[in-house]
Order: C-alpha cells, then sequence, then structure tokens
C-alpha cells in the first residue's frame, strides 16, 4: 500500500531488487534509465535532478508550477513523487547516496505535498473516516502520508498521525475519528510481530475498524499482511483507497 | 562551500560511513519534520473545517427568516443578518439607531423597504460577541399571524354573539307559543321541530366554539366524575329521528351485561365535552350503518374505562389511517367531516383517546379510553 522511498517496481508491478550490486559512479548519471524502473518523466527527472543538486527551492518550483499549470495533484503524487522518492530510496540503498541526502529528498517532497494538500481537501464528504499511521517507531512516514491525502481527494475524512508514541494513543484517535478504516504502513520487517499485536487489539476494541496493511514489509510477500491480521492489503496509495472503497461498497451491498 | 557541493559531500560521508551520533542526529531531524508535516496537514484540515462550520453558520444565519441583530453592551450594532438588510433596507441597517430595540416590549411595529406596515414580535437573548457580552435580538414578522387571530376572534365573535343571539328567539319563541296552546296536532309538531332544530344548531355552534378554544388553548377543562349512562340517554333522545328513521335499534351493555336505569359508568371529565363526544360517535355510527342493522355500544373498565360503539359496514382499508383527520367523510353526503376529528380532539384534551379497530370483517367499531373517576357501578 505505501509508496516505498526505498524500493521500485517494474512495469508489471514487480518489485525491484533491494540492492543494486553495481552503483553508478559518483559522477556519472544518478538516475536509472531502463533496467527495472520504469522510465521517469521529465518532470519527475528535471525534479530529482534539482533535487540531487540540493536545490530545494528550484525543486519545490518545479513540481508547484506544474500543477499550477493543472497537472492533477494525483497525477502529480503517482507520476513524480512517487517514482522519485522510489529511485532516492533505491540510490541510498545502493550507497550512491547519503542518508542525508535522502532525508533531504524526503522533506523537501513532504514540504511539496503540504504546499499540494490544500487544494485536494474536499469539502463535501463521503461519511467515511480513515486514519493512517506508521508502526512503531518507524521514521518512513511519507508513503502513508500519501495514502492519507488519496483518501482525502476521494472525499473521506482523514487522519494522518504519522508514527504514534503508545498504542493508546492510536486507540484514543480510532475512538476520537470514528474510524472506517487504519491504515498501517510496516516499512522495517522486525515492526511486524508489533503490527500482528496491534492489529489484533484494534480489531477487537473497534470491531467496525477495517485494518489496511501495506509498506515495504509487505511487498515480497503481500500474504503477509494477510498472516498478521489485516483485512486487506494494497502496493500503493491508490490501490489502497480502491481496497477501501470496494470494502465499505461491498458492505452496504451485502 | 555552496549548497550544491555540501550535498555533494554527503554522498563522501555515506562511503565514508557516518557515525552513531550524526545517524541519531538526522533522524531526530526527521522526526520533527514528520511531526511538522503531519501537524501542518491536520491545522490545515482543521482549518477546512472550521470554513465549513463558518459557511454553514453564515448560512443558517443569514438565511433565517427572523431578523437578526446582534448589540453590544453599549448598545451599538455588532450583525445585522441579511433578511434585516432585505427587510429594512441596506441603508436603514447602515444607519440603524439601535435605540428602537431599546425597551422593546414583545412586539414592535416598523415599516418594511416596501414601505408596509408591519408587525413583528421581539425576542431578546444574551449572548456573548467576540468574548464580550453582548444581545442578540430576534425579530419575526408576524403580521398574518396577527390578522390570522383577528379572523379567529372575529369568528368567535360571529359564533358567540351574531350568530347565538338571533339563535334564541328561535328556540323560545316557539315554546311560548306552545305555551299558549290552542294549537292543532300538526302544529305543535312543527313548531316543535323548529325548537328542537335550533337547539341542535345551538348545540353544534358551542361544539365549534369548544373545538376552536380548544385549538387556541383557551378552553378551561371542569374535570369532575361523569356518569356517562345518563349522558348518553340524552345523546340518544336527540337522535332519537335518526334512528327511528333508519329503524336501528341500539343496545346498551355495561361490562357485558345489558345496562340498566339504575346502573352508572363514572369518568374523570368534563361533562360538555363528553356531550359531544358521545353526540358525535353516535350520530357517526348512526349515519355509517344500513337502516335496520344494530348498534352496540359496550361500556367496560379494566386499567382504563373505556366505551365501544360498533355498527355495521366496511371503510376501505385506504381510509383507515384518515378516520380521525380533519374534513374526512366515507360513506355519507352532507358530512362535515368534523364529526370523528373533533371527538378525538376533545378526548385528547381530556388525556383520553379514541381508536378505530376494524379488526372485526363488517364491523366498524370506535373504541374511546379514559382514565375512571370512581369506581363504576354496577
Amino acid at each position: 500500500m505505501i509508496a516505498q522511498p526505498y524500493h521500485d517496481r517494474d512495469a508489471v508491478g514487480k518489485p525491484a531488487p533491494l540492492a543494486n550490486n553495481a552503483p553508478a559512479p559518483l559522477d556519472g548519471p544518478l538516475i536509472r534509465q531502463g533496467g527495472h524502473a520504469p522510465a521517469l518523466s521529465e518532470l519527475a527527472r528535471n525534479y530529482m535532478r534539482t533535487l540531487l543538486d540540493g536545490d530545494r527551492r528550484a525543486a519545490s518550483a518545479l513540481v508547484l508550477e506544474a500543477a499550477d499549470r493543472g497537472m492533477p495533484v494525483s497525477q502529480v503524487y503517482l507520476d513524480v513523487l512517487q517514482p522519485v522518492q522510489r529511485e532516492v530510496g533505491r540510490l541510498w540503498e545502493a550507497n550512491i547516496i547519503s542518508v542525508t541526502m535522502e532525508h533531504f529528498c524526503t522533506a523537501t517532497t513532504q514540504f511539496v505535498m503540504a504546499q499540494l494538500f490544500p487544494s485536494i481537501v474536499t469539502n463535501n464528504k463521503n461519511g467515511l473516516s480513515m486514519v493512517g499511521a506508521c508502526v512503531g517507531d518507524d521514521l518512513h512516514v511519507l508513503g502513508i502520508n500519501m495514502v492519507c491525502d488519496f483518501f482525502e481527494m476521494k472525499s473521506w475524512e482523514t487522519h494522518h498521525i504519522g508514527y504514534y508514541k503508545s498504542d493508546e494513543t492510536l486507540f484514543k484517535t480510532l475512538y476520537e475519528r470514528n474510524a472506517d478504516i487504519l491504515c498501517l504502513s510496516v516499512t522495517m520487517f522486525h515492526n511486524l510481530s508489533q503490527a500482528k499485536a496491534l492489529i489484533q487489539e484494534v480489531t477487537e476494541r473497534f470491531p467496525k475498524t477495517k485494518v489496511l496493511a501495506g509498506g515495504l514489509a509487505f511487498l515480497n510477500d503481500p500474504k503477509l499482511a494477510q498472516r498478521i491480521g489485516a483485512h486487506g492489503w494494497a502496493r500503493d496509495a491508490l490501490g489502497a483507497v480502491e481496497l477501501a472503497t470496494s470494502l465499505f461498497r461491498s458492505a452496504q451491498h451485502g | 562551500m555552496d549548497k550544491k557541493l555540501k550535498l555533494r559531500g554527503t554522498r563522501q560521508e555515506k562511503v565514508q560511513a557516518p557515525t552513531v551520533s550524526d545517524t541519531v542526529t538526522l533522524d531526530e531531524f526527521m522526526k520533527i519534520n514528520n511531526e511538522l508535516v503531519a501537524a501542518q496537514r491536520e491545522l490545515h484540515l482543521t482549518n477546512a473545517q472550521l470554513q465549513r462550520q463558518r459557511a454553514r453558520f453564515l448560512n443558517i444565519v443569514q438565511d433565517n427568516p427572523d431578523l437578526i441583530f446582534v448589540l453590544d453592551s453599549r448598545g451599538s450594532l455588532v450583525f445585522a443578518n441579511a433578511t434585516a438588510h432585505v427587510f429594512m433596507g441596506v441603508d436603514q441597517v447602515a444607519s440603524l439607531n439601535p435605540d428602537f430595540l431599546a425597551n422593546v416590549d414583545k412586539e414592535i411595529q416598523l415599516r418594511d423597504s416596501a414601505g408596509a406596515q408591519q408587525i413583528l414580535s421581539v425576542k431578546e437573548i444574551e449572548t456573548t460577541w467576540d468574548e464580550r457580552p453582548a444581545i442578540l435580538f430576534v425579530l419575526r414578522v408576524i403580521t398574518e399571524r396577527k390578522q390570522l387571530e383577528k379572523l379567529r376572534e372575529d369568528v368567535e365573535r360571529i359564533l358567540r354573539h351574531d350568530l347565538k343571539t338571533p339563535l334564541s328567539g328561535i328556540i323560545n319563541l316557539p315554546q311560548i307559543l306552545l305555551d299558549e296552546g290552542d294549537l292543532s296536532p300538526d302544529q305543535v309538531e312543527t313548531i316543535e321541530h323548529i325548537r328542537d332544530s335550533g337547539y341542535r344548531m345551538l348545540r353544534l355552534i358551542n361544539e365549534y366554539m369548544h373545538l376552536f378554544q380548544i385549538d387556541n388553548g383557551s378552553y378551561e377543562l371542569s374535570m369532575v366524575s361523569v356518569d356517562l349512562l345518563p349522558l348518553l340517554q340524552t345523546v340518544l333522545s336527540d337522535l332519537s329521528y335518526l334512528r327511528e328513521k333508519k329503524n336501528i335499534p341500539v343496545d346498551v351493555f355495561l361490562s357485558g351485561n345489558l345496562a340498566t336505569q339504575r346502573d352508572s359508568f363514572n369518568v374523570s371529565g368534563d361533562m360538555t365535552l363528553f356531550l359531544s363526544i358521545m353526540s358525535n360517535l353516535v350520530k357517526n355510527a348512526l349515519e355509517a350503518s344500513p337502516p335496520g342493522e344494530r348498534i352496540t355500544i359496550d361500556f367496560d373498565h379494566n386499567d382504563v374505562c373505556s366505551m365501544r360503539i360498533s355498527n355495521v359496514g366496511e371503510i376501505p382499508p385506504g381510509f383507515h389511517d384518515r378516520f380521525f383527520e380533519k374534513y374526512t367523510t366515507y360513506g355519507k353526503t352532507g358530512g362535515t367531516g368534523l364529526g370523528t376529528y373533533s371527538a378525538r380532539h376533545m378526548a385528547r384534551a381530556m388525556g383520553g383517546e379514541l381508536e378505530l379497530d376494524v379488526s372485526k370483517p363488517g364491523i366498524i367499531a370506535v373504541i374511546a379510553r379514559w382514565s375512571c373517576g370512581e369506581k363504576p357501578g354496577v
């Protein structure tokens, strides 16, 4: 479900290798063309080059101006921010860029999303509510942020809490928001057991709340989501919204 | 070193492996960044929600058909809604001297923007404006209501005075003629018919009056213990012309046994209203019943006292729910459609209830229930 900054997928959605065995030389081309990664759009390539040049303002301006010219925000997310963040993650994992650069790119993309967010807020809500969170102390909140934004675009009441201090904080939020869906992002494999316990308690305490799982931890084996008790799994933000919508549509028709 | 070089340098750091403290610092930076991002998102959603609520509030206040003014504690006008502006005119509101609201009673007269004199009710509510004490004035145009009230008063006056006064002549003069004697039997019958018609009209006018008074809350109930059996005798006597015309026998039962002159059936209520209710319901049953069929009236008392009036007949299913509605009649011509409506209205005014029972095919039954007064005599 979660758009992963560290991994890529090919045209049919197959996850890319976790590591790149042949890192590009520091002075060579940083953006991979072809191979396992889908080709980046021109805007995405420019955004990434500007990011890697360290020019946050110019990078943000590129994307925001495209949105101003009429590019739908969903397209900005899916065609620019998501693939660029995946490529950034791949470069970091391949030791081509530093963790500092990876954090810089992530923070800039979060800044761009924050600037775009006002234009996607919907007033006509569909009566459904969702909460998005990362399990444990995971710092990789950009993906779940993107998921929440896609739900917002589809007229859901959304609440992005990123990571949370304690399970009780999350339960309080689920109660206050009367959540229909909890989207849980798990990036680190060592958080899976914590996610399983959390899902079990959520389903006991909030029977009406459906839990959707996503994130890097499930990309190679989506059945893991089912094994830890989630009601569903989605590869990315768009898939998560579609799955959630279908869950409630079938509930209404059932 | 420019920014580009600095960040390029971070690639070198990666190659050289960052220290633990560098990683912790970076993670802390990202945590703060993430929290800020989430907080900003939430702030924007909250702002959007506030804007929606503000829009809702404004729609409600501006579209409210009442004129709404807010005066601060110094008596200055701080808010007037769109209705006030339309009613008075924008210029007049802008130059409004709020004193016109000071010391007003419950009603006020104002000219609207078209120059017509209007009557408005005034409601004053203490409130706050920007956390300071203020007064909310709600003005409602009641000109039409006042005109309707005037019309009702006129109708009441007409019923009470203009109709009832000449009716006393129609009722009393025949009696004088009868007392003087020297009349042929045919003349006596005719004069008695004139007198009795006058009485029926008087009862009808009184009934309308009571209904009107119950509607506007001015009827004063006189709750006493009332014996319904003698009242029923009066009603049956009054309706004897209809019974005889249609040859309809009426059986009265008390707790399953035929009632006798010695029996009584006391309930708590207003005698005048009971008379009207029984008159309406019995007359309704007589009119609805086919000629020659029997009507039964059952008095009973369990938790409450009940009277059940049954006659032969059918009511179409679609009519059941409308049986007690105003101006609704079925299967007869010339009815006002007020009989069952007024009966239930009066029953409810005394805390009772009327129900239609068509569970037995071919039988129409109306059941009246009230609280019992003294223990009914048997």
